[in-house]
């Protein structure tokens, strides 16, 4: 089975999506059968553990160009959770995107997003693996600016294709240093056979890990793209675009243990899910605080990496995809019943749709980490692992615990309250319309999340035999099963529920908003605005080398204007001989035969 | 052996060409005839790729000649001839009478293909010249000056060719080219070979339009009924560098004289006369006949690297070239029957047919050579093969003209989407529109797929190259 095959169905769904893009309904439809098409391939593929394959594109030279995949556990695992996610967010965007207008570009977008990821996950080669990359950076471009019109989406869109792309020229530099050096693009090889030479490509792969990933300095596009759709960021935050840099890192795991480059990983990813921890209690955005948790979660995968933890990272990844994906379809709903407001002190009422509320519960108490949802055991091995390594990165892990159990439940709990008297009514009438197809996703992943608990008992069994888990590759295996140690987990537990009581008892009550005014703390742990204006300084700075080239460029151009003006005088000479007259031609044409017979015959 | 009898097949169905013409005059059944053409073409096509995809090599009755080289030109021009008898039978005013002329010029193509003797190829070249005359003239009074301009100048060229067949005789008194490496090589000493040399060179290059021996190209180009310019800047051209080909790397280098050079001033003089030119021109039809000489500047700098590699990639560039220049001049027309001509009035043409304006951009810029359009592909390969032979100050040169030629191709493509808007669409006839998508896919297939026609073009410049003797040999 070619493993190429599992993008086909979405792509198919997607071309079919722009050529019947006046006909939104149909378009939807089309679009969920797609994904699930790709999600029956993915089971067709998954049949056989290991399977490296490539197919000719071109060659020049001696430079050949294939588009090669190569499937393994760890891939197959991202794979796995694309395609699960991909339909549920299909569906929940069906009852999402109301106006029919918009169905047929939204799903073209979504379609190619989706298979940028997907082809990305089973890249065997540099080069495949940067079209799914860039296709990711693309699209992400596109459906963060989905809403155009809006005033913050134009900008958001841009700030992300920034930052992005500034990852993408790292990448491209690595793969043509690595090319350089190898003369080869096949990831496998390069991974078998590590050398010093790919010590400064690591380091770029690494940053640019960073930037698709959202990691510190790179990390406030990722709020920022809040502007677009709500579908987009539950995919965008579940399984696809942000976990590509994650996924990047631990697939070369082994390189970076040998590089020694480790401990950056590890003080970026604490570094950062600090920021995001913080900023996420003090934001009042409802889909900005998931953003800035994100940006947490994808911090601590990065420090369990940086511990050494490969299989706590990876356990965490797969837990985080699902409630991560739950939470912002909450999100989604609240925002629609309460007319699009963002601001959780302006959104009432989640009380009155049980179902969501409970699906959500899961979510929450999962991305807290409370025994026994998936987030528990992701979160505690993450714990245990870094209290037998290293302290002070425990210190600060309990600490963001705290702020996580404090942040989540204070976004699960102020929605809740009721609404003023006279708007009772027509709150509880927007909750009964929501469309089913918004609810069913939830639901459906709330089960997910519960499930994938499960993952800590069957990571070990899963992750096994392959070049990219360290254990293979360095004999006797340490990391392949995440540990728990009682002790740990009894102290994580703890501190998260002192954050969650504060919360309670913070925001339980309508003194609420009144408190979230203590301007002390909010400008020590909201240092958003202090990072924008740093992106801003650094855009400046860059405007003025810019209008220093700029000069030295209209200097240039002068001078190229000057050559391209003579040649169109030039021309306009040349154009005399042209003439019309059939004899002048005949005397070019003899002149023509004398002058070589004189040059050339001796 | 079965593929002697194949070659002798392909004979049969190309003397079939004027043959049926002849009794499609009686009958009047237009729709049959273009069928019938068609199929012949198909046929002949085929059976040559299938030649092709055996390598076969061999001579037959001593004046023809089939080889990889041969074989993939007869094919592709076979092709491509389908796509001018699709656009003949939508414009011809007289497609009857037309198509008589038209079949006796294929069969002259397609005897330069196949040539193996220089009287064989002078006869083709004759054959094909002389009914396309007719073939602008069919169009009624306004078309006498082109055709009389193109006449002068090809019989012009047919009788220097003439001339320098007869001075070669001394050399080769077969006149066969194959053949003419089974005898002994002479030292060029003598002045004659070197003169016949330049007279081939210009003979050549007339129908070729290389400078300076094409001023009769843009007035020819633009006066002729759009789809014979189609032929000419299409098919005609190719024909004149194939024959070029022949005579120089099956004959001519085996004697031994270096005759790159006269290429390398050729080409540049070509490229940049095409390019300035085409700078200052308005009418669209007009600078695209400039661009056509441009662009015939480019396969020169193939032939002057005079190697396997640059050979080959003079193939492909002139396979490339015919597909666009074909698709850009089918929609040129089609604009030029809605009295659409000059480049300000091609404004808002985007509005009036999608089609149009989307596939005249493509064939510009695959003419520019933008990835991932297939001609990005003959250009790279055509300057790495010129940096592969020791002459990268053409490849230097090839690039800056391909960069002036930005200007006026983007010229006519940014004229096409700002400005004006109509208000309604008009569809394009669709033959006319079958014709443009073909040659469109070809530009995406082979731009982003150039393996297959890259190993037949390789095998084609091998197949011409490899008779070489091997030392010595420049």
């Amino acid at each position: 089975m070619l493993a190429i095959l599992v993008i086909a169905p979405l792509i198919v769904s997607s071309i079919l999506a722009l050529l019947l893009i006046r006909h939104g309904t149909i378009v939807k439809y089309v679009s969920l059968i797609g994904s699930l098409g790709s999600l029956a391939f993915i089971y067709a593929v998954s049949q056989n553990a290991v399977s490296a394959q490539s197919m000719h594109w071109f060659s020049i030279g001696s430079l050949t160009v294939n588009i090669a995949t190569y499937t393994y556990p760890l891939n197959m695992l991202l794979l796995w959770l694309v395609g699960i996610i991909t339909p549920l967010i299909f569906s929940y965007s069906i009852g999402f995107m109301e106006r029919n207008s918009e169905q047929g570009r939204f799903f073209f977008e979504m379609g190619l997003f989706a298979s940028g990821m997907m082809l990305f996950a089973i890249a065997g080669s540099l080069i495949t693996m940067f079209i799914g990359w860039e296709l990711l950076g693309i699209t992400s471009y596109l459906l963060i600016g989905f809403w155009y019109a809006k005033s913050d989406a134009a900008p958001a869109a841009r700030k992300a294709i920034t930052i992005v792309l500034f990852g993408d020229i790292l990448m491209l530099i690595a793969i043509v240093m690595i090319w350089n050096s190898y003369h080869t693009f096949s990831i496998g090889q390069i991974v078998s056979n590590p050398s010093n030479a790919l010590y400064i490509p690591l380091l770029l792969i690494m940053v640019a890990a960073f930037t698709k990933s959202a990691q510190f300095p790179f990390h406030e596009w990722l709020p920022a793209a809040m502007a677009g759709p709500t579908p987009v960021s539950a995919f965008l935050h579940s399984s696809t675009m942000v976990k590509a840099g994650v996924f990047l890192i631990a697939s070369l795991f082994t390189l970076y243990m040998d590089a020694h480059l480790l401990p950056v990983i590890l003080i970026v990813g604490l570094i950062s899910a600090a920021f995001g921890a913080s900023n996420a209690a003090a934001e009042r955005h409802i889909k900005k605080i998931l953003a800035y948790s994100t940006i947490e979660d994808l911090g601590l995968m990065f420090v369990a990496l940086g511990l050494g933890a490969f299989a706590a990272a990876v356990l965490l990844f797969i837990v985080q995809a699902f409630y991560k994906a739950l939470l912002f379809m909450d999100a989604g709903a609240l925002m629609r019943t309460n007319s699009e407001n963002y601001d959780i002190f302006r959104i009432y009422g989640a009380r009155m749709k049980k179902t969501l509320l409970v699906a959500t519960l899961f979510g929450v108490v999962s991305i807290a980490g409370i025994f026994p949802l998936g987030g528990f055991f992701a979160k505690a091995s993450i714990g245990s692992a870094a209290a037998s390594t290293n302290l002070i990165a425990y210190m600060v892990l309990l600490a963001i615990e705290l702020v996580t159990g404090f942040y989540i439940f204070r976004w699960y709990i102020i929605p809740m309250r009721s609404p003023p008297q006279s708007d009772t009514t027509r709150m509880r009438n927007s909750y009964k319309l929501l469309p089913k197809s918004m609810i069913a996703p939830s639901i459906i992943l709330s089960a997910l999340t519960a499930a994938s608990a499960l993952a800590y008992y069957y990571l070990p069994i899963i992750l096994t035999q392959s070049p990219y888990v360290p254990g293979y590759v360095f004999g006797a295996y340490t990391g392949a099963a995440p540990t728990i140690g009682i002790a740990d987990a009894a102290a994580e537990t703890a501190f998260i529920a002192i954050g969650a009581y504060a919360a309670y008892l913070l925001y339980s009550r309508r003194r609420a908003p009144a408190l979230y005014t203590h301007r002390l703390l909010s400008r020590a742990v909201y240092n958003a605005p202090l990072v924008n204006r740093a992106y801003s300084a650094f855009a400046a700075a860059f405007a003025a080398i810019g209008s220093g080239i700029y000069w030295f460029d209209s200097v240039l151009y002068s001078i190229f204007r000057a050559v391209a003006l003579s040649a169109i005088e030039m021309g306009a000479v040349l154009r005399r001989m042209v003439n019309g007259q059939t004899s002048t031609y005949l005397l070019a044409f003899a002149l023509g035969v004398v002058i070589i017979i004189m040059l050339y015959v001796k | 052996m079965y593929s002697i009898s194949i070659g002798y097949v392909i004979i049969a169905l190309i003397a079939l060409i004027p043959i049926g013409a002849t009794a499609g005059l009686f009958a009047k059944r237009k729709k049959a005839w273009f069928y019938t053409s068609a199929t012949l073409l198909v046929t002949i096509a085929l059976l040559s790729l299938f030649l092709l995809a055996y390598q076969a090599s061999f001579t037959l009755l001593q004046i023809f000649r089939f080889y990889p080289f041969s074989e993939l030109m007869t094919a592709v021009f076979a092709f491509l001839l389908i796509a001018i008898d699709a656009l003949s039978y939508e414009y011809s005013a007289d497609f009857i009478s037309f198509s008589l002329f038209f079949g006796l010029s294929i069969t002259g193509m397609l005897l330069v293909v196949m040539a193996n003797s220089l009287i064989t190829l002078l006869i083709g070249l004759e054959l094909m010249g002389v009914p396309t005359v007719f073939m602008i003239l069919a169009h009624g009074r306004r078309h006498i000056e082109a055709a009389i301009k193109l006449f002068v100048l090809s019989a012009l060229a047919i009788s220097l060719l003439a001339f320098a067949i007869a001075l070669v005789s001394v050399y080769n008194p077969t006149l066969s080219i194959s053949a003419a490496l089974e005898a002994s090589p002479l030292a060029s000493t003598g002045v004659l070979l070197p003169l016949a040399i330049v007279l081939f060179a210009a003979a050549l290059l007339t129908e070729a339009a290389a400078f300076p021996f094409n001023l009769w190209v843009p007035d020819v180009y633009e006066g002729a009924p759009g789809h014979v310019t189609a032929m000419l800047a299409g098919i005609n051209k190719k024909v004149a560098f194939v024959a070029l080909i022949e005579v120089f790397f099956s004959m001519i280098l085996y004697f031994g004289y270096a005759f790159q050079p006269i290429f390398v001033l050729l080409s540049v003089a070509t490229m940049f006369f095409g390019n300035l030119v085409a700078l200052v021109q308005t009418n669209v039809k007009r600078m695209m006949a400039y661009s056509s000489i441009s662009q015939a500047g480019y396969i020169l700098v193939g032939i002057s690297a005079s190697t396997a590699a640059g050979l080959s990639s003079s193939i492909f560039y002139m396979i490339a070239h015919a597909v666009m220049i074909i698709g850009a001049f089918t929609v040129i027309i089609w604009l030029d029957g809605k009295n659409i001509r000059t480049v300000n009035e091609y404004s808002g043409v985007w509005s009036k047919n999608p089609l149009a304006a989307f596939s005249l951009t493509v064939f510009m810029l695959s003419m520019i050579g933008v990835p991932p359009l297939i001609g990005f592909i003959g250009k790279f390969l055509l300057f790495s093969s010129a940096v592969g032979a020791n002459l990268l100050y053409l490849a230097f040169l090839g690039i800056i003209n391909s960069v002036i030629s930005v200007y006026y191709y983007a010229r006519v493509i940014l004229s096409m989407y700002a400005g004006r808007r109509y208000e309604r669409k008009v569809r394009m006839a669709d033959i006319v529109s079958v014709v443009v998508i073909t040659m469109l896919v070809v530009t995406f297939a082979f731009g982003i797929f150039p393996g297959p026609l890259m190993h037949a073009t390789s095998l084609a410049g091998n197949s011409v190259i490899s008779a070489w003797p091997a030392p010595g040999a420049p």
